[in-house]
């Protein structure tokens, strides 16, 4: 029999990648638990489109569900810009704890959906993936080794502000421009999710790669409020279960393949992997933090994560 | 009458959109030599050109529409009047539908954007989207000059 | 009936009957949205996502060139240069015809802009010498289209921002096809001039020939700058298209003084109708090519050729033929954005590297800038040359063919595409 709802997901990233992975959970588990009465399309790549105007059609209701890194939504949700501030989480675990599905941080950011009208209602935050340093030139070990160096960052003043406070310089980049960018030297830095920079081959031309782990990627699964207003309760219960199992999954996925990349990168593409010592960084960041968090009105979800 | 307000329209649009042509070629000019010759970033700068580039597409594309600019394909022996007066009524229509989806839809659109911030210049995204309500109703005031014209000279006899 | 075919038969129809390209996008797009119980406002914001890109900057900019360049004395100097070095071989006109576009094509990203400039001076010109009018109109026209694969090109741009491939590696992997199918383009006007007797005009001499070097020099820093730039690391091709344009507007402003400064806001006024018209046909594009990946299509054309054939080049070659088709009705930026999930899901299978991949179909989709029925280039040369479109379509045709038959040489060669960018930006090609 044909399904009485189809649900679309969006996701932005090729396999392999956690986002898929949740993605194919997802329509797994509602598929399965819904007994056929939901179909789930996966568009994964970002067939249907970048982030912003993805967004745009989830408040619209043309897409369902999406998958995809905070950062990605600080245009319609500024709040979001909170996760790009560096060492907020020691570990993957950590960020899971701090705001997965039932946390205060949860609740918070259900509530500034509501407030910021954005159309969308959150199912699950949590982690994917550590993002890192890399270089064309030099190896860093410490953070005076980043003094000087051009630094490819998104417009956004945490960026742009955090990494000139170890003296480099910014330098706005189009991701699709990265690659000949650092080759001919407009940019000699960037930081990145593992499998964006090995997706991109960037470990072509940034070949050293400084495990500096300074942010934990934090993702959310979203759903559109015209989709979720229409699903009647027993189906919200699944979706919402769904998007709670593939959100814990998407946390081990990230970290097996994070771990199988460092291990790639450094035996088959000859990679140089530094493991500096976090410590270091941190004491360069910490007097800004706060200074930070204020200036950029998120104050809030500073003070909240920092509980 | 109308004729005259469209010609106003037009100059003044014209007017506007070499001073922001202009000012989006320094705006990149400067993100350039800030880069290269002062080593300072300037994160404004991208933003700011992308907002005027924006704004000179859509009230351009506007302007290209009285001005006959935009692009067509011809296949119908538009020079006999049998032909030709279906035509035109045809393209006026379908002009109205897209003004009203750019100025109605467009508006919706911008509205709801206007929550969100340009973080780099500190203004609301509203800005960003009101290029497209803005295109829809220049579009709708040039058609009605084109619909003026057609019910007076339904045949194209002072046209060639 | 199928939303995938009602939305391809009204834009058909819609065009048939003389809308123009870009309402035709949105209107059929805004027709299955509505069908499909979807809101309308899908189509401004998809709209709006076309032309949202930084890297699209760079369109107006080299627009803005293209009418820097006719404004003062920069195209007559480049016509001189062409004259003065393949004037003097048999044929003379018409290898300034192509010669001087593989050169303009090096400064202007817009084709239509080369033919109409070029066209209006050597046209009148060629069917003075004896030149029958509708080959003067299509190898004009035809040689104009070298504008979009010789860089810089607006096609490559908009293949590079939105498929996330290098626009600098595109850029220079363009310049060899380029140059070959410009040389191809002369070879076959030689030949006509040995069977038809075309004249061949009296060369110059050295010393003449020095000196209107040295005039063209300077504006042929332009394509220095802008290639140089971009591969040197100076800056991004957005940026290299303002020094392009700073640089042309201090040849013409301030050492030529052909261009007073009373005549910049009319410049400047004209090139933002001249962009605005293709990226809001971009931006309609934006909502049609959403609304294909919506419904599903680009897998469909894609588990179609896979069903038909898994051969490398056999799959090429039918997407070529898809493109051809294509380009008969949309401009090669539109097509580009609306089908590159296609074109680079094909060039994945069939094993081509990316930046090869967007080369080649930029080259096949330059054909439609030539073909019935929204052939742009050949339209404006027709007009000017005073012959019939059909008659001018005729001879356009061989020309056409050659421009295929270097899009698929250049696949069995990928060097002639990736030759050069594996010299100049090597990294690219590391490890595989
Ligand atoms: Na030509
Ligand atoms: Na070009």
């Amino acid at each position: 029999a044909a399904s009485e709802v189809t649900l679309r997901i969006h996701t932005l990233v090729k396999s392999p990648h956690p986002y898929n992975d949740m993605a194919e959970a997802m329509k797994a588990e509602i598929e399965e638990a819904s007994g056929g009465r939901v179909e789930v399309k996966i568009f994964d790549s970002g067939q249907l489109g970048q982030d912003p105007a993805v967004i745009g059609e989830m408040a619209f209701g043309t897409i369902d569900i999406m998958i995809s890194t905070t950062s990605n939504a600080v245009q319609q949700i500024p709040e979001f810009g909170i996760f790009t501030m560096p060492y907020l989480f020691g570990s993957m675990d950590e960020a899971l704890e701090k705001v997965g599905p039932g946390t205060p941080v949860h609740a918070h950011f259900e509530q500034v959906y509501q407030d910021r009208g954005v159309g969308m209602k959150l199912l699950a935050l949590g982690g994917s993936g550590t993002r890192n340093m890399s270089t064309k030139n030099v190896s860093i070990t410490a953070p005076a080794d980043l003094a000087g160096l051009k630094m490819r960052t998104p417009p956004s003043p945490m960026d742009a502000k955090t990494w000139a406070a170890f003296g480099m310089l910014p330098v706005t980049v189009a991701w699709g421009e990265l690659y000949a960018a650092i080759q001919t030297g407009v940019a000699e830095a960037m930081e990145s999710s593992l499998p964006g920079y090995t997706g991109s081959k960037l470990y072509e031309v940034a070949p050293n790669l400084a495990l500096t782990e300074h942010t934990i990627q934090v993702n959310h699964t979203s759903i559109s409020e015209v989709t979720w207003n229409k699903l009647p309760e027993d189906l919200q219960q699944i979706v919402q279960a769904a998007a709670e199992s593939a959100n814990v999954l998407g946390v081990e996925k990230a970290k097996g393949y994070d771990a199988a990349l460092v291990e790639t990168l450094q035996s088959e593409h000859g990679v140089t992997v530094t493991r500096p010592d976090k410590t270091a960084f941190m004491e360069v960041l910490a007097p800004l933090q706060v200074e930070l968090a204020e200036e950029l009105d998120l104050s809030d979800e500073y003070t909240l994560l920092k509980q | 009458m109308l004729q005259r307000l469209c010609d106003g329209l037009a100059a003044v649009i014209r007017l506007c959109s070499w001073i922001a042509f202009a000012a989006m070629i320094v705006t990149v000019g400067l993100q350039v030599i800030a880069r290269n010759l002062l080593d300072a970033a300037m994160i404004w700068t991208s933003d700011l050109a992308l907002l005027l580039f924006t704004w000179l597409i859509f009230v351009g594309a506007a302007l290209g529409l009285r001005t006959g600019a935009h692009y067509f394909v011809d296949v119908l022996p538009t020079h006999r009047p049998a032909v030709r007066l279906p035509v035109e009524i045809i393209t006026l229509v379908a002009g109205f539908i897209v003004a009203w989806i750019l100025s109605v839809h467009g508006w919706t659109l911008a509205s709801m954007r206007a929550t969100g911030e340009v973080q780099s210049l500190g203004i609301s995204r509203f800005w960003i989207y009101l290029p497209l309500p803005v295109s829809g109703g220049l579009m709708a005031v040039f058609l009605v000059e084109h619909l003026i014209a057609l019910i007076r000279d339904p045949l194209g006899k002072a046209r060639t | 009936m199928n939303p995938l075919v009602t939305l391809l038969l009204a834009f058909f129809a819609l065009i048939a009957v003389r809308v123009n390209i870009g309402f035709a996008l949105i209107l059929s797009s805004a027709l299955v949205i509505t069908m499909e119980g979807l809101p309308l406002i899908s189509v401004v914001n998809q709209m709006f996502a076309g032309i949202d890109s930084f890297t699209l900057l760079a369109v107006p900019f080299f627009m803005l060139l293209g009418r820097l360049l006719n404004a003062g004395s920069i195209t007559t100097r480049l016509l001189e240069v062409a004259d003065a070095t393949v004037g003097h071989v048999r044929g003379g006109l018409g290898h300034v015809n192509v010669f001087v576009s593989m050169v303009f094509a090096s400064l202007s990203g817009s084709a239509a802009a080369d033919t109409a400039s070029v066209g209006s001076i050597l046209i009148p010109a060629m069917k003075q010498a004896g030149y029958p009018a509708p080959f003067a109109a299509a190898l004009t026209a035809a040689s104009s289209t070298l504008g979009v694969i010789i860089p810089p090109s607006i096609i490559l741009i908009v293949y590079g921002a939105f498929g996330n491939v290098s626009i600098g590696a595109l850029f220079v992997g363009g310049v060899v096809p380029g140059v070959l199918v410009g040389l191809f383009m002369m070879g076959y006007t030689y030949v006509l001039a040995v069977r038809y007797g075309y004249p061949a005009n009296p060369f110059p001499g050295m010393s003449a020939m020095g000196r209107i070097l040295v005039r063209g020099a300077p504006p042929l820093m332009i394509p220095v700058i802008v290639l140089g730039g971009i591969v040197g690391g100076i800056f991004t091709p957005t940026e290299g298209a303002i020094a392009a344009v700073l640089w042309a507007l201090f040849l013409s402003v301030v050492v030529y003084r052909d261009v007073p400064l009373r005549a910049l806001p009319k410049v400047l006024a004209d090139a933002v109708v001249d962009f605005a018209i293709p990226m809001f046909t971009v931006a309609g594009a934006g909502i049609f090519g959403w609304l294909i990946a919506y419904l599903g299509a680009a897998q469909i054309v894609v588990d179609f050729i896979l069903g038909v054939t898994d051969t490398p080049f056999l799959i090429f070659l039918m997407l070529v033929g898809f493109l051809l088709l294509v380009g008969m009705v949309l401009n090669p930026i539109s097509a580009t954005l609306i089908f590159l999930p296609i074109i680079q899901a094909l060039g994945d299978t069939a094993g081509i590297n990316p930046i090869h991949m967007g080369v080649l179909s930029t080259i096949v989709l330059s054909v439609g800038l030539v073909t019935p029925p929204y052939g742009i280039c050949l339209l404006i040369a027709s007009q000017i040359a005073g012959a019939s479109l059909g008659r001018c379509m005729l001879a356009a045709a061989p020309i056409c063919l050659l421009t295929i038959f270097v899009a698929i040489l250049s696949y069995f060669v990928p060097d002639i595409v990736l030759g050069l960018p594996k010299l100049l930006v090597p990294e690219l090609f590391k490890g595989g």
